[in-house]
């Protein structure tokens, strides 16, 4: 399956930053299966990783992961 | 046991249902998840709304991400940025819908009181598993993030100021155009040029490509 999507769209997919349109049209292309597509996918992956990860960490709830388990705990019983 | 393996075993262990092994990865990638997702919904409260999602999200698809064999770490860091953008999203339609009826304006940090949250797709669920990077990539990369993030600084302040509304402010390329009151077709090159400048930087760092910083 030939590609016609240049490499600078993935990263922009995945932002969400494409015209809706544009991104259906990306979307359905990768459900498809194409090869190179699904490798620039998983690269373009790796650049929204390294941008997301400027921000600083933070400190949640400290109640918040006891909460989470309760649910966990809730969801099973 | 190396990192990388160690986030391998939690996440076998929470695909067999193990509570305390979803515990131990929230211990160990809350902060970082937290700092996402707080950088942009700018409030505590609803950062830890979203933070809980993700690891109910993880807790539910961690069988199939674990047959994958992608990255845990990077599922959770582009899935929180994510769910984050998306919500602020929604937000601001809702926002935009209040205001082109003529109802009261909804504020973009909150929705109206007793409205459900559709639940955001995560595109875990939604693409093929193959988009998630492999665990030694994502290990590699996070040796060099020190120096990858001067090299974000290296970027034109038109472009990092466009990636930064992208990344942190969830805006598509047209409403970046219209926050900056630029053309479309200067956002659009500005983005491209700068997804393209970090991917090959990137590479480079992470010794892919043999090229000179």
């Amino acid at each position: 399956m030939g590609s016609h999507y240049l490499e600078d769209v993935f990263e922009l997919f995945l932002l969400g930053a494409l015209a809706e349109e544009s991104a259906a049209d990306l979307r359905a292309h990768l459900e498809a299966g194409c090869p190179s597509c699904q490798e620039r996918i998983q690269d373009a992956a790796l650049t929204v990783y390294l941008l997301s990860s400027t921000a600083k960490s933070g400190r949640p709830s400290p109640k918040l992961k006891s909460q989470l388990l309760h649910r966990l705990r809730k969801g099973r019983g | 046991m190396t990192s990388t393996a160690r986030d391998g075993e939690l996440l076998a262990r929470v695909s067999q249902r193990d509570a305390k092994a979803l515990g131990d990865l929230y211990d160990r990638f809350a902060p970082r998840l937290f700092g996402v997702v707080v950088r942009i919904l700018h409030e505590r409260r609803r950062a830890d709304d979203v933070l809980q999602e993700l690891y109910l999200h993880l807790w539910k698809d961690a069988r199939s991400l674990s047959e994958t064999k992608g990255s845990v770490r990077a599922w959770l860091v582009v899935n929180a940025r994510h769910l984050a953008a998306e919500r602020l999203r929604a937000e601001r339609r809702a926002q935009a819908g209040a205001g082109a009826h003529g109802r009261e304006r909804v504020s973009p940090r909150k929705l109206p009181a007793g409205k459900s949250r559709p639940p955001e797709p995560l595109f875990a669920s939604a693409l093929p598993a193959s988009w998630i990077p492999l665990p030694e990539e994502v290990s590699k990369l996070d040796e060099r993030l020190g120096l990858l993030q001067k090299v974000i600084n290296q970027l034109p302040g038109p472009q990092r100021k466009a990636l930064e509304l992208s990344v942190f402010g969830g805006y598509s390329e047209e409403e970046i155009a219209r926050e900056l009151d630029e053309p479309l077709g200067k956002i659009r090159t500005a983005l491209r040029a700068a997804v393209t400048f970090l991917r090959h930087r990137r590479r480079a760092v992470v010794g892919t490509w043999a090229a000179i910083i």
